[in-house]
């Protein structure tokens, strides 16, 4: 027997979930009518109506409609038109929010430096990681998104950051990217020279790149985001002090004595990745400030940083504490709001600000037309401890149903109703009137032949 | 085991061989006969000339030349067929082998054969293991007491595996690029030759042209360019370009259901380099090997339509110990399912039906289970002509039992093997 090799690699959610959810899309519901004409196929439309919609960007509308298409938000609003096929997600009373991104994680258990190739899309972590909200996650420099049972769409930005060893302790590393750095902007500015010269004088030469750090270069330019892990305060002084020298998008990740220097942290324009639940002593042997605060996320957020937080072990661990590890990500939000940080900015911490730390902020972190619709429906406020997530979208699909999954269906269960799609009731309800006749006229009959 | 393989490395030849037979003529009459295809006769006879069945059918004459095994109160299936076993061998070879056949190791004096014998496991397919392309499987029936009885064929299927993670992705990728990369120069030696005869004619042309004596001149229009030259291929190499042109069926083994989508991954862009390179189609003929969560790749496996060999077992829901009937699962989606015993020794030979009976009563449609350890297996390893089924042409393995083979009481009471009886269960009598 010859295969013809004709790839597909769409899921069918229904072989994936241990039984046939309730909430998968109706295959084929939409654009049955063209299967002619394939080019101008119907998008498969999804609606989440009637939830509390949490943008994180702009206002949270109450009782609002989130359409989305082909895997993609177009419209959240009210009394939007939603077209025939529509898959409509009754959520009242429910909330939805973007779904959650982590700046670094090992959710998946994958290779930090290929997370394609080791990927296991149908890995139980996966579900859990979703059940508490993760739809994307940095893992290395790459960023991945939690498809399930698929590796379409897995990997979706590669290198991405710039790992950068820098600290008052290694003046010898200190001396040498500082070097680079200033190599790679006297190249950046003989570049632009050239640039601005070249359309007139063709004799003039490229200048050469050699010995220049390529990924310096890109930081530079904005490209890339610089990833430093450092939380002595004198560290964080150190490369807040190199930030401000040579501007570029930056991440510092850890900063347990980050309070101490949050101007400084500030002036240099670098986002924070912070553990609220980290604690270490402070240093006896010092007269400043030091060890960690649970106001550090506040005290940052208050000298204009921009907070991500992580909880202390970033995989999932099934006998962690809340906050503890990835399956209560969230809280690591929640711990930070009870050292002052305000709510809005506790939400960014876990949607918006790592996407814009992974330079992915185009596509996800936030509710708003033409992202991606990663989006999780939840039962409460995700910041409180309580809360379930109900069901989790990824690019569209749906990828986790509380209900349907072996590990919180039995705890506190919602009855949410099944999903519905639009003009398809119509015909449901014709064929009933149908049916009914036809029961009719059968009783009929048989009163006819009893007669 | 050095000298036997010498020994049995001159009966490697690839060939297909027969147990040589005088021509006679054996005639089984059922009470009940399974064909292994999902059909059921009943009062069927079965003709088996020179051991390969020469006609089947309800009520055939049976000429009095004919020996005959009455099995008219009996129930009649094919003999059993072990599609991938690794019953008496233990060679690992990762890498690209095709050139490697499982048989060289085969030694034939081991009980392990006789227990498969005993369990109505009339053909084994015994396979090497390892990443990527680690050989051939063999073809073995477990009669006979030298290599060349048993050994019906050197070179079945191709193994190959592929699973998560950059080595196995790679292994399996490698596999299909020896292929790949000799058609590549062989295109790249062609379009070279091309130019340099165009180079040539033109250079002719202009002797020709500017050749003013007749004679010369004829001489000239005589001259051919060299011929091409194709580059050689070495056995291995050979193989592997059989396997991208669909010449050598190939059984892979893609592991967890992830592997599956790996492999997709590869074949993906493979296929496309195929064609970038070497101007050709990708044709690759194969089946698959997976474990017994499979199901959870149902969809992908349907679209592919290609029969996949799983272990005979449950599947449990993942992080619980919820059984899921993962078989069934696969023949509801449609996809079709051969299968293999648990394990390569007498317990797990011997209870292999009534492990498929307690799936059967968990939910496996009780004839596609039939058709799984029979038709469908000899199909997934490329012997669905010679084996696995009762039908004109195939090989005479049957097995006669007392009733159904699924129920508890049954007693497989006869084998009988290229039309001989291999094997009979004492009676009390």
């Amino acid at each position: 027997m010859i295969i013809p090799l004709l790839l597909t690699l769409t899921p069918v959610w229904d072989v994936v979930l241990p039984a046939a959810p309730t909430w998968a899309t109706p295959s084929g519901a939409v654009g049955d009518e063209d299967e002619d004409d394939e080019d101008e196929k119907e998008p498969e439309r999804l609606a989440l109506v009637g939830g509390d919609v949490h943008t994180i960007t702009s206002a949270s509308l109450r009782g609002a409609t989130v359409l989305c298409e082909d895997g993609k938000i177009t419209k959240i609003g009210y009394d939007l038109d939603l077209p025939d096929g529509t898959v409509v997600h009754d959520v009242s009373g429910l909330r939805v929010y973007p779904g959650l991104v982590a700046v670094s994680s090992s959710v998946h258990g994958t290779s930090s430096s290929n997370p394609k190739e080791s990927a296991d899309p149908f890995s139980s972590n996966i579900v859990l990681a979703l059940a508490s909200g993760v739809t994307a996650t940095g893992v290395g420099n790459h960023v991945v998104k939690l498809t399930r049972g698929e590796l379409t769409g897995y990997e979706f930005a590669r290198d991405v950051l710039v790992p950068i060893t820098f600290g008052a302790g290694k003046p010898a590393t200190k001396r040498k990217v500082r070097e680079g750095f200033a190599k790679a902007k006297e190249y950046l500015g003989k570049l632009q020279a050239w640039e601005a010269i070249r359309s007139k004088d063709k004799e003039a030469k490229e200048p050469k790149a050699t010995g220049v750090n390529r990924s310096y270069v890109a930081l530079l330019r904005g490209e890339k985001t610089a990833r430093f892990r450092s939380s002595d305060a004198e560290d964080l002084q150190a490369v807040a002090a190199l930030i401000y020298d040579y501007p570029m998008p930056a991440v510092i990740i850890g900063a347990v004595e980050g309070w101490t220097v949050a101007e400084d942290i500030g002036r240099s324009g670098a986002k924070v990745v912070v553990t609220p639940r980290a604690k270490s002593q402070p240093d006896e042997n010092t007269s400043r400030p030091s060890g960690s605060s649970i106001r550090n996320a506040s005290i940052l957020d208050g000298a204009g940083v921009e907070i991500a937080v992580l909880p202390p072990n970033t995989s999932i661990d099934r006998s962690g504490l809340a906050g503890r590890d990835m399956l209560t990500y969230a809280l690591s939000a929640a711990f930070a709001m009870r050292g002052g940080l305000g709510e809005d900015a506790a939400l960014r911490s876990i949607t918006l600000t790592p996407a814009r730390i992974l330079g992915v902020a185009d596509r996800i972190g936030s509710l708003e037309p033409g992202k991606d619709a990663d989006l999780l429906v939840t039962d409460g406020d995700i910041l409180h401890y309580r809360t379930f997530v109900q069901a989790a979208f990824v690019n569209g699909k749906l990828v986790y149903d509380k209900n349907e999954e072996t590990y919180f269906s039995h705890i506190r269960p919602i009855d949410r109703p099944e999903p519905t799609v639009v003009g398809a009731e119509e015909e449901e309800e014709e064929e009933a009137v149908e049916e009914e006749k036809a029961e009719e006229e059968d009783k009929d009959k048989k009163k006819d032949d009893e007669n | 085991m050095k000298t036997l393989t010498l020994l049995f490395a001159s009966l490697a030849l690839g060939a297909t061989t027969r147990v040589p037979s005088d021509g006679d003529l054996v005639a089984v009459r059922c009470g009940i006969l399974e064909t292994g295809t999902g059909e059921r006769i009943e009062d069927a006879v079965i003709l088996i000339r020179d051991g390969v069945i020469e006609d089947v059918g309800r009520h055939l004459e049976v000429p009095g030349t004919a020996r005959v095994i009455d099995a008219s109160d009996s129930w009649v299936t094919p003999g059993f067929v072990h599609a991938r076993s690794r019953a008496g061998v233990d060679g690992s070879y990762s890498g690209t082998h095709p050139e490697i056949r499982i048989s060289e190791e085969f030694y034939p004096h081991q009980r392990v054969y006789t227990d498969a014998l005993e369990a109505g496991i009339t053909s084994l397919v015994l396979y090497p293991t390892g990443k990527g392309a680690p050989g051939r499987s063999a073809w073995v029936k477990p009669v006979g007491d030298v290599a060349d009885e048993m050994i019906r064929s050197d070179a079945v299927y191709l193994a190959m595996s592929v699973s998560s993670g950059s080595s196995g992705r790679k292994a399996f990728r490698d596999a299909l690029d020896k292929g790949r990369k000799h058609l590549e120069k062989v295109k790249k030696a062609r379009e070279k030759h091309a130019e340099a005869l165009k180079k040539w004619e033109d250079e002719q042309k202009k002797k020709i042209k500017e050749e003013k004596d007749k004679d010369k001149k004829k001489e000239l229009e005589k001259e051919e360019f060299k011929a091409f030259d194709e580059p050689k291929a070495d056995e291995s190499t050979q193989l592997a370009i059989d396997l991208v042109q669909g010449r050598l069926h190939a059984v892979v083994d893609f592991g967890r259901p992830a592997g599956l989508l790996h492999m997709d991954d590869v074949l993906e862009a493979f296929t496309e380099q195929f064609k970038e390179t070497t101007g050709a189609e990708l044709s690759f003929d194969f089946a698959l090997v997976a474990r017994s969560d499979a199901w959870r790749v149902a969809e992908q496996l349907v679209e592919r339509g290609t029969p996949v060999l799983l272990p005979t077992d449950m599947a449990t829901y993942p992080d619980t110990r919820h059984w899921v009937n993962g078989i069934q699962r696969l023949l509801d989606a449609g996809v079709e399912v051969a299968l293999v015993p648990d394990g390569d020794n007498k317990l797990s030979y011997g209870h292999w039906r009534f492990e498929l009976a307690r799936m059967i009563g968990l939910g496996l449609d009780r004839d596609k289970a039939m058709a799984a350890i029979t038709g469908v297996a000899a199909r997934v390893a490329g012997l669905g002509e010679r084996v696995g089924s009762v039908a004109e042409g195939r090989d005479g393995d049957l097995l006669i039992f007392s009733g159904d083979p699924f129920a508890t009481d049954t007693v497989l009471e006869t084998v009988v093997v290229d039309g001989e009886i291999a094997f009979e269960e004492e009676t009390d009598e």
